[in-house]
């Protein structure tokens, strides 16, 4: 199963798509492969490789943090968000009525508290719709994920508390100054820095997961130190980022593994990929927002890649449960429709212009 | 396989030192301030390794010591014996690393066998092969009998009894570590006539001892319980076992041919792919996993181009793996069973050595060979590892009333050699350099 994603991974095939995100095959693999699969493996194997998935999960969020400085919010950028983060208070809005609806029944959660939605309710949906509306172009949203688990988690039994946030960050922020003491930021990425990235990664990990927190904020801690304080050169080293593409293949191959299909996360997922790329259209068809073709396929469609490795981080984390388990198998089916959907838009786009070009 | 840069200076090892310690005494900080207690977990304790690996491998390269010595140390200080931050369940997590460093081990080696090597260094592969069966097997077998007064668990057994229990405990004298072996080599550069007849020997040495093990264990099960006649099944199977494993490794050898030719993508990853791969396959179908990557090794440098890429490949994924590999080896060693009998194991480790040497002067006498490899020939075989522990855990469970005692003795052997192996081996290798160098 390992083997066969790698290789999937290697065989570079469909290379020549722009939209899609390669994401959904290794997702298919895993759920063919999980313990309700097709082909099931034992929960044990998943369970024994768990360790190395969350490595995985903190090299990826790692990569991303790396690249953090490069997307600092400027006032340009922000009025050119600001029509999407309207379309997604619409698609909040859709999340919350498509989950009260549909999954009331298989969430065991109190939807509603005096007549209104109880703030649980409303944070799930904000969890799930912030994952799903996410893009490359916007991966602020997820910030709305950390915010919206305050609230899903606050029982007695799950308190999801600021240390639970500050502190994976403030590890981050440890290991970046202890990077400085072994090797300088003017150093190549040669063996013995590659070493020290990687140890300092799994410690960290290891840390952040023994506190019972997140590892992606250290992962994304780690690598903003790295490259915006102390200006770490190897951050850009096109061999670093060579670890992305295969790392995210395994963590979205894990996703998959951890699914539980049913048809009411099929409703959902599909549902709300389909609101989603509506919304958007509408956005660009009224003129709200305005793009190239290349720029909405390569940013404004595909979902943010920080949004999987975040809900299955939580979903191995100490707050897993069956609203955890729910927000990443309906985001897994909205994510395989999206890059579906996607993939024929950009087909038929290609298909038109070439016929065009004939023409001409 | 080449191991952290050379260019090292004590600046660089007190830094990383106290790099380490900075984040244990943060651990410290935020367990004590925050109220927030770590969960054990094998991550802590695998960064751990992996950090103070390095610099411990940092600080031996400085002192003129193979790293691997103190991937080692970093592994027994922080291991169960010493500081118990890292223990037998987190060790055994991590075996999905071991398997991966296995595999590049054999790949690596296999890969070294090339042709003209074997051609060239035939007569001191085939005596050596001979000698050390001979020489350490039927050595240690005598001394180990003679020592009967002195063994305690061999009291009450007759002396056919005793001869079969010192023959099994021989067949384990006789393993060497291939690991060991390609990673001082992989650290040092070297190519000389000394690392071809250790590669060689060791990985040759890895089959014939599985096959003299197996024969071994069935006399002596046969001799110990009278009820349990004496089978050649285990036997035939064995070497049913052992022609599936070179089939495996043809194909593999091949595979790997066509897709380094034709694909030619990710090598790293298609490396790993088919190391895990391959390593599953051999669990499930019981194949010497060691055999099947050697010779897939051996086929992709004797019938391609393409050894090149592989061996680059390789080299740039081991550095991390063996780390982990050999600092997971140090923290499994148990030290406390070692001082209960250290007497007794003191005789057997400078018993195995003086009889490595002897098979070595041996084969170098009949073969003609150099001086270097006559002077030093014996310093690649007294690393023990992997293979030699894996054979005691089969003594330890096949035998239930004697096995345990045989084994704890066998491992505990086993980690003076593993410990003194290595650093004999590099100082062998830079005395062959410097005796090659005064020759031309």
């Amino acid at each position: 199963m390992f083997s066969l994603t790698l290789f999937v991974s290697n065989l570079g095939f469909l290379t020549q798509a722009k939209a899609f995100s390669y994401l959904s095959i290794p997702i298919v693999i895993g759920i063919i492969f999980s313990p309700d699969g097709i082909i099931p493996i034992l929960p044990s194997t998943r369970e024994d490789l768990s360790w190395a998935l969350k490595v995985a999960l903190t090299w990826t969020t790692f990569l991303a943090g790396t690249q953090l400085s490069k997307k600092t919010p400027y006032w340009g950028h922000v009025m050119k968000l600001l029509p999407i983060f309207l379309g997604y208070s619409l698609f909040y809005l859709i999340s919350l009525i498509l989950i009260s609806y549909f999954a009331q029944n298989i969430l065991n959660l109190e939807f509603f508290s005096n007549g209104n939605y109880s703030p649980q309710a409303l944070a799930l949906a904000l969890l799930l719709s912030s994952a799903l509306f996410s893009s490359q172009e916007n991966p602020f949203l997820l910030s709305m994920v950390f915010v919206s688990l305050f609230f899903v988690f606050n029982s007695p039994e799950q308190n999801f508390q600021f240390a639970d946030l500050v502190l994976p960050l403030g590890i981050g922020l440890i290991m970046g100054a202890v990077c400085r003491l072994i090797i300088s930021p003017e150093s190549v990425l040669d063996t013995p820095s590659r070493l020290t990235l990687v140890g300092l990664a799994i410690l960290g990990t290891g840390w952040t997961v023994g506190l019972g927190s997140l590892e992606v904020l250290f992962g994304l801690s780690l690598g903003w130190a790295l490259s915006f304080i102390h200006k770490y050169g190897i951050c850009k080293d096109p061999n670093l980022k060579a670890s992305d593409i295969p790392i995210r293949f395994i963590v979205a191959l894990f996703a998959g593994l951890f699914i539980k299909l049913s048809i009411t996360l099929f409703i959902i997922g599909l549902s709300l990929a389909l609101f989603r790329l509506l919304i958007k259209y509408l956005l660009l068809n009224t003129g709200l927002r305005t793009a190239e073709d290349l720029e909405v396929l390569t940013s404004l469609l595909p979902i943010s890649k920080l949004a999987l490795p975040i809900l299955l981080s939580l979903h191995l984390s100490p707050y897993s449960n069956h609203l955890t388990s729910f927000t990443l198998g309906s985001f897994c089916i909205g994510f395989i429709t999206n890059d579906i959907i996607t993939l024929l838009i950009e087909i038929y786009k290609t298909n038109t212009l070439t016929k065009k070009e004939a023409l001409i | 396989m080449r191991g952290p840069s050379q260019d090292i200076n004590i600046r660089i090892v007190i830094e990383s030192l106290a790099a380490i310690a900075l984040i244990l005494l943060c651990i410290w900080l935020i367990e004590n301030f925050f109220g927030r207690d770590i969960q054990e977990n094998s991550l802590l304790s695998l960064g751990l390794l992996v950090l103070s690996g390095l610099s411990a491998g940092r600080l031996c390269q400085l002192i003129g010591l193979p790293s691997l010595t103190g991937y080692l140390g970093a592994g027994l200080f922080l291991g169960p014996s010493t500081l118990s931050i890292v223990n037998d369940n987190q060790v055994e997590k991590l075996q999905l690393v071991n398997s991966l460093a296995l595999a590049l081990i054999a790949l690596q080696a296999g890969c070294e066998f090339t042709k003209e090597m074997l051609q060239k260094n035939f007569k001191s592969l085939f005596y050596g092969t001979f000698s050390h069966i001979l020489i350490i097997g039927i050595g240690m077998t005598i001394l180990f009998a003679l020592m009967k007064p002195w063994v305690g668990f061999l009291e009450g057994f007759d002396n056919i009894e005793v001869i079969t229990i010192a023959a099994l405990f021989a067949a384990v004298a006789v393993s060497k570590s291939p690991a060991a072996v390609v990673a001082i080599l992989g650290e040092s550069s070297v190519r000389n006539k000394l690392s071809e007849h250790a590669l060689g020997i060791v990985v040759i040495l890895d089959v014939v001892v599985l096959i003299l093990f197996s024969i071994v264990l069935a006399i002596t099960k046969a001799t110990l319980n009278p009820d349990a006649p004496f089978s050649m099944n285990a036997l035939s199977h064995l070497f049913s076992e052992i022609f599936a494993s070179i089939t495996a490794g043809t194909f593999f050898g091949l595979f790997i041919i066509f897709y380094l030719r034709f694909i030619d993508r990710e090598r790293l990853l298609f490396v790993v792919a088919i190391s895990y791969g391959l390593t599953a396959l051999c669990s499930y179908l019981h194949y010497d996993t060691l055999l099947v990557f050697v010779v897939a090794g051996f086929i992709v440098t004797n019938f391609s181009d393409q050894a090149e890429k592989m061996t680059h490949t390789i080299e740039s994924l081991s550095s991390i793996v063996m780390i982990v590999f050999f600092a997971t080896a140090g923290a499994s060693l148990h030290l406390e069973e070692l001082t209960k009998i250290w007497q007794l194991v003191i005789v057997m480790f400078l018993a195995r050595a003086i009889l490595t040497w002897l098979s070595e002067f041996t084969t170098h006498k009949a073969a003609n060979s150099p001086i270097e490899l006559k002077k030093y020939g014996f310093t690649p075989f007294i690393s023990q590892a992997g293979l030699s522990i894996g054979l005691s855990v089969i003594i330890y469970d096949r035998l239930p009333d004697v096995g345990p005692k045989i084994a704890t003795l066998a491992i505990s052997v086993v980690t003076l050699n593993e410990v003194f192996g290595p650093i004999l081996f590099k100082w062998g290798l830079n005395q062959s350099v410097k005796i090659e160098k005064v020759l031309t």
